[in-house]
C-alpha cells in the first residue's frame, strides 16, 4: 500500500468505498505496482479479497506484499484472501491426471473452449457473503486479464465474464473490482484495445501508468493519469480532466509528485 | 531467487508455504548448487547465460524459474551462438540440459558446443596453483628449472572438470571435449512420432503440446518439481529451445498476418512459464520475431516471457558499412527485464548496447564511438560520425517517443 | 440551440448519443431522459450496462416512478439461471412491444447501451429491430415515439458504425474539450433535409443543459469557402508569367535608350544661338554669380 497514492485517490483504510470498478492500464511501462498497491490496501482495510493472479506465482506476490507490510500467507490461512494462481492451475489442467480435478479447475474453460462461467463461479463462490465472517466488503482483483486473450479467449467472452463479475461483486455484493489490462495502445493489438476501451466505459476510476514519452529516466519512472467519474450521474460530478502525476518506484514504496517536480530536479 | 521451493527440496520450509515457485533466499536452506549464485538485488537464485557481459546486463544472471527470450537476428547466427553458450555453461556447471529444435539435430548442437578456456578452470579449481601460477603461467610452463624432466610431458587433463564458478569464457575454435558432457535430453521434432491425431487440434498445437509434455516428463521424472522426495536434484535443468514459432514447427505466425493458430505459441509459453515457476529449471528460447507478421503477437510473446533481449546483426544490413559500428557485429536491445519478488527491476544504465564476437569472447558493451587515433582524419568524416551517432541515439532510444518532447 | 430544441421539444425518431472512452455520454442521455419525464412521458429503459440502482441515481425523486427499468444487467446470459432478465435474444421488435404494452401512447425507449446489443447480436437483426421500432411494423404504428440510445463509437468497426448512424434520425457526437463537451449534432428532418450544428455544452448538476457557444455549420462553411477557387480567369501568375511581366518596360519609363535618343539632335530641330553682350559682367570664377565672397 502506498499512502501517497491513497491520498491522491482520497481513500483510507478506515472506510472503504463500495461498489466501485477500477481499471488499471499501462503503456510503455509496467503498471503492476498498482496491483500490489490495491492488494495490500484492501487486505489492510480488512476486506475479503479474491485475487486472480494470472501473471506471476504466489510467492512473487507474497514477497512483494511482505515488503508492503502485508502477509499473504496468513491472510490466506485466515480466509481473508482467496488466491487463484493461474500458472499453477493451467499446468495442472495440462498435466494433471485427475479427471475430477479438471472439472473443478477454474481454468477448465481453456481446454473446452467454452465461456468463462467456471472462472466466474469460482470468483462468486469465493466472495459470496457467508455468516459469521467479519470482513468488510468483498473485493475482486485481477492481474492481468489480457493474459486470457493470449490464451485464446475471445474478447467478447472475456467482457461477458467481466460484466458478470461487475454485476455480482460490485452491484449484488456491494464490493469492488480492480482489474489490470497490461500494455495498452501498443503494437496495434486490436483485441486488447477493444478490451481496454470496453472496460474503461464501465469503470468509475481509471488509473493509467505511462512510460515517459521522452524515454527512460532513472529518477522518474513514469506518469500516472487518474480519470475519475467516467460514469454515474447522481454521485458527485467527476472532474473531467485527468489528473497527472509522475512517480518513482522504490524498493518498498512509490513516491508521487507533480509533473517536473521530481526530487532529483529540485 | 526464483528457485522454487518445492516440498521435496526445501522440506520444512513453511515461510511461503505454498510449495510453489519464487522464494526468498534464506542462507543454508538450499543445498548449494554449482553454477548458481544469489542475486545481490533481490536474492533470486541466478544461473549464468554463459556470456558474462549478458549476465551483467540482465541483472546478474538468469533467475531460476524464469524464461529468457532471445529475438533472433536476421540469419540466426548470433542467437544460435548464444543458445550454445547457454548450453555449454550448463555442461560445465554440471547442470542437466534439455535441447529442443525443429531444424538442427540437438545431438549435433550438443556436440558442437564451444570449449571452455580450461586453464582458467584449472586455476580456479586448485587454489594453491592459482596463487602460484598467477602472473607466472607462461613462465613456469615454458621453462621448468627444477622439474625440467617434466617439461615435455603431456599435461594432465583433469577429467570431467566441473566448475562451480559463475560464468565462463569459451573458445569458439575448439569444441567441448567429449569427456565433458552433461546429462542431456533431446527433442528433435522430425524424429518425434506424431501422436494419434486428435480432432480439431492443429498440427502446430500438437507439436507444442508434445514438446511441453517432453519437458514436463523430464521435470517430473528427474524430480525438478520436487514431487519425488527420493530424487532431490542437486542441480538445475537448463532448457534450450531453438527458433520457436518458425515454419518448421508448423507455425503460421511467420507467414500470415492473421494466422489461424495465433494462440498456439502464447499458450505454449504460458504453460512453459507455469512449469518453470514450479521447478528448478531455467529456459532460453530463441524466436524469429523479425519474421512474425503481426506485431500484436510479438508483444504478447514478449509479455509472457521474463527477460527479453533482441539481437540485430549487421550482416547484410547497411549498418555494416557505417564507421560508427565498425568495431561491432550487431546491436543488442534489452526489451524487458523482469520484476521478480520486487517492485523494481534492475534496469541497466544505458540501452545503447552493441556486441562483438571474438574467438574467445562474446562481448556486449555500451556503444561508443571508436577513438579517433589517426591525425589525418578529415573534418568531414568526423562530422559523418557525429551524424551517425545522433542517428544511433534516436534509433536505439528506449521509448520511441520522439526526441523533441521532453517531460521535464 | 439545436441541442436544446431536440432535448426539450421531444423530436420523435431514433436519437443516438455516441461517445468514446474515457468521456461518457451517459450524462447527456440522462439529461434527455429527464426532459422526457418532465414532459410527462413514459420512459422505458433497457439497461444492460448499469444496474438499476446505479442507473436511477441522480434522477429527481418525483420523476422516478414513471421511469421503468428493465433489467438486462444482472444476468443477461442466464449464467445464474435465476429470475429472467433481458438477454440478447430479447432485442426484437415483438418482445419490446410486449414490454411496453401497458404504457400509453407516448413512450420513450432508452437503450443502455446499443453497444452491448451490437456486441451480442448480429448487425442486420439489430438494424431491423431499430427500423421497426422507429417506423412501426406491418403497417401498424409503433408505440415507441422516441428511441434514445447510447453508443460507444470506439468499440465498433467503422462500417457497422456508419450503418447504425444511417438508421438514426439524430446523431449526437460527443468530444471532450476542456471542461466542456463539444457536441456535433446531425439531425435529419422528415423531409430528409439534414441540419448540423456544433455546440459547446455542459450538463449541470440537475441534469439540465448549459449551452456555451454554438456555431452553425453552414455559417462556418460559408466563411471557409475560398472564392478565388475554380474561377474562369486567372488571378495568379505563374513564375514564367511573372518573369515576363517584370521584364516588360512601361511606356513612360525614362531609360538609357530614351535618354540617348533625346540627347541626339535630329535634323530640322531648332537651335539657340547666344551672343554674350559686352556689357555683361561675367565672372569666370563664379559663373552663376552666387559666390558669396
Amino acid at each position: 500500500m502506498f499512502p501517497e497514492l491513497n491520498s491522491l485517490l482520497g481513500a483510507g483504510t478506515d472506510t472503504v468505498e463500495r461498489g466501485k470498478f477500477t481499471l488499471l492500464c499501462d503503456s510503455k511501462t509496467d503498471g503492476s505496482f498498482l496491483v500490489h498497491h490495491f492488494l495490500s490496501y484492501y487486505l489492510r482495510a480488512g476486506c475479503r479479497v479474491c485475487f486472480v493472479a494470472l501473471v506471476q506465482s504466489f510467492s512473487h506476490y507474497s514477497i512483494v506484499a511482505q515488503k508492503l507490510g502485508v502477509n499473504l500467507s496468513s491472510a490466506k490461512d485466515e480466509g481473508q484472501l482467496v488466491f487463484l494462481e493461474g500458472l499453477r492451475s493451467y499446468t495442472d489442467l495440462l498435466f494433471g491426471d485427475n479427471p475430477e480435478a479438471e472439472v473443478t479447475n477454474p481454468l477448465c474453460f481453456l481446454r473446452a473452449g467454452s465461456d468463462l462461467k467456471p472462472l466466474y463461479s469460482f470468483v462468486s463462490a469465493a466472495l459470496a457473503p457467508s455468516a459469521g465472517q467479519s470482513w468488510k466488503c468483498p473485493v475482486l482483483i485481477l492481474d492481468d486479464v489480457s493474459v486470457l486473450l493470449s490464451l485464446g479467449v475471445p474478447p467478447l467472452q472475456l467482457l461477458d465474464f467481466m460484466h458478470y463479475c461487475r454485476a455480482t461483486v460490485c452491484t449484488q455484493y456491494q464490493g469492488n473490482v480492480v482489474c489490470l489490462v497490461h500494455g495498452a495502445e501498443e503494437s496495434g493489438d486490436e483485441e486488447k484495445e477493444l478490451l481496454r476501451r470496453s472496460l474503461s466505459h464501465q469503470s468509475q476510476v481509471i488509473l493509467w501508468a505511462e512510460g515517459l514519452s521522452s524515454g527512460f529516466c532513472k529518477e522518474v519512472h513514469g506518469q500516472l493519469k487518474i480519470f475519475r467519474g467516467a460514469v454515474s450521474s447522481g454521485k458527485k460530478r467527476g472532474q473531467t480532466q485527468p489528473e497527472i502525476y509522475q512517480y518513482k518506484i522504490q524498493d518498498k514504496h512509490v513516491t508521487f509528485f507533480a509533473r517536473g517536480l521530481s526530487a532529483a530536479v529540485l | 531467487m526464483a528457485a522454487p521451493c518445492h516440498r521435496g527440496v526445501s522440506a520444512g520450509d513453511d515461510a511461503v508455504g505454498t510449495g510453489t515457485s519464487f522464494k526468498r533466499k534464506v542462507r543454508g536452506k538450499f543445498p548449494a548448487i554449482p553454477g548458481t549464485r544469489p542475486s545481490v538485488h533481490n536474492g533470486q537464485l541466478l544461473v549464468s547465460t554463459g556470456v558474462p557481459s549478458l549476465d551483467h546486463i540482465i541483472g546478474g544472471g538468469l533467475a531460476v524459474g524464469t524464461l529468457l527470450l532471445i529475438e533472433e537476428d536476421t540469419y540466426g547466427t548470433y542467437s544460435h551462438l548464444l543458445l550454445k553458450y547457454f548450453l555449454a555453461e550448463g555442461v560445465i556447471s554440471g547442470h542437466e540440459v534439455f535441447v529442443a529444435s525443429a531444424n538442427d539435430d540437438p545431438t549435433d548442437t550438443l556436440q558442437d558446443l564451444p570449449a571452455p578456456l580450461t586453464d582458467e578452470i584449472l586455476r580456479q579449481n586448485d587454489p594453491k596453483s592459482t596463487k602460484e601460477a598467477f602472473g607466472h603461467v607462461e613462465d613456469s610452463q615454458d621453462m621448468m628449472k627444477i622439474a625440467w624432466r617434466y617439461q615435455n610431458m603431456p599435461k594432465m587433463e583433469a577429467l570431467p572438470i566441473l566448475s562451480s564458478r559463475f560464468g565462463h569464457y569459451y573458445d569458439l575454435s575448439k569444441t567441448m571435449p567429449l569427456e565433458m558432457s552433461a546429462k542431456s535430453h533431446r527433442f528433435f521434432l522430425p524424429h518425434v512420432k506424431p501422436p494419434n491425431q486428435k480432432e480439431n487440434v492443429s498440427e502446430v498445437t500438437c507439436n507444442y503440446n508434445q514438446l511441453l509434455e517432453a519437458i514436463q516428463r523430464v521435470v517430473h521424472q528427474e524430480g525438478y518439481d520436487g514431487s519425488n522426495p527420493q530424487k532431490r536434484p542437486k542441480t538445475v535443468l537448463r532448457v534450450g529451445i531453438e527458433s520457436l514459432g518458425s515454419v518448421l514447427w508448423g507455425d503460421d505466425i511467420c507467414s500470415h498476418e492473421r494466422p489461424e493458430n495465433q494462440h498456439s505459441l502464447t499458450r505454449f509459453l504460458y504453460a512453459l512459464r507455469g512449469l518453470l515457476r514450479t521447478s528448478l529449471s531455467v529456459c532460453v528460447i530463441t524466436v524469429p520475431t523479425h519474421l512474425i507478421q503481426n506485431e500484436a503477437i510479438t508483444t504478447r510473446v514478449r509479455n509472457l516471457s521474463d527477460t527479453v533481449v533482441g539481437l540485430e546483426s549487421f550482416i547484410g544490413s547497411e549498418m555494416e558499412a557505417n564507421p560508427l559500428y565498425k568495431d561491432y557485429h550487431g546491436l543488442l536491445h534489452v526489451h524487458q527485464i523482469p520484476r521478480l519478488n520486487s517492485l523494481i527491476s534492475d534496469v541497466a544504465d544505458t540501452k545503447d548496447l552493441a556486441f562483438k564476437l571474438k574467438r574467445k569472447i562474446f562481448a556486449i558493451e555500451r556503444l561508443h564511438l571508436p577513438p579517433d587515433l589517426s591525425d589525418t582524419v578529415s573534418r568531414s568524416s568526423k562530422q559523418d560520425l557525429a551524424g551517425s551517432a545522433k542517428l544511433l541515439s534516436s534509433g536505439c532510444g528506449p521509448a520511441a517517443g520522439g526526441q523533441k518532447h521532453l517531460d521535464f | 440551440m439545436m441541442l436544446e430544441k431536440l432535448r426539450n421539444g421531444g423530436t420523435p425518431g431514433v436519437l443516438l448519443i455516441s461517445d468514446a472512452a474515457p468521456h461518457s455520454g451517459r450524462e447527456l442521455l440522462h439529461s434527455f431522459i429527464v426532459a422526457a419525464l418532465e414532459r410527462g412521458e413514459q420512459v422505458h429503459v433497457l439497461g444492460y450496462e448499469r444496474s438499476q440502482e446505479d442507473f436511477l441515481l441522480g434522477f429527481p425523486a418525483p420523476l422516478v416512478p414513471r421511469l421503468n427499468f428493465h433489467d438486462g444487467y444482472s444476468d443477461p446470459l442466464q449464467w445464474l439461471g435465476g429470475p429472467h432478465s433481458l438477454g440478447p435474444s430479447d432485442f426484437t421488435a415483438e418482445r419490446i412491444e410486449a414490454l411496453l404494452r401497458d404504457s400509453g401512447s407516448a413512450v420513450t425507449l432508452v437503450l443502455d447501451s446499443l453497444s452491448w446489443i451490437l456486441a451480442h447480436s448480429p448487425l442486420p437483426s439489430v438494424c431491423h429491430t431499430l427500423r421497426e421500432l422507429s417506423r412501426g411494423q406491418k403497417g401498424t404504428a409503433s408505440t415507441v415515439t422516441r428511441l434514445l440510445a447510447l453508443l460507444h463509437k470506439d468499440l465498433h468497426d467503422p462500417g457497422a458504425l456508419r450503418s447504425v448512424n444511417l438508421l438514426a434520425d439524430t446523431v449526437i457526437n460527443m468530444e471532450r474539450r476542456g471542461d466542456w463537451d463539444r457536441v456535433t449534432v446531425t439531425h435529419r428532418k422528415k423531409s430528409r433535409k439534414v441540419e448540423t450544428s456544433e455546440e459547446m455544452v455542459r450538463i449541470r448538476g440537475d441534469l439540465s443543459l448549459e449551452v456555451f457557444r454554438e456555431k452553425e455549420m453552414e455559417q462556418r462553411k460559408g466563411q471557409e469557402v475560398d472564392p478565388t477557387a475554380n474561377l474562369t480567369f486567372n488571378l495568379r501568375l505563374s513564375e514564367a508569367e511573372r518573369e515576363v511581366k517584370d521584364s516588360a518596360i512601361l511606356p513612360f519609363t525614362f531609360s538609357d535608350s530614351k535618354k540617348s535618343s533625346l540627347l541626339q539632335s535630329g535634323p530640322g530641330s531648332a537651335r539657340v544661338y547666344y551672343d554674350p553682350d559686352p556689357a555683361d559682367d561675367v565672372d569666370e570664377e563664379d559663373p552663376d554669380d552666387d559666390l558669396d565672397v
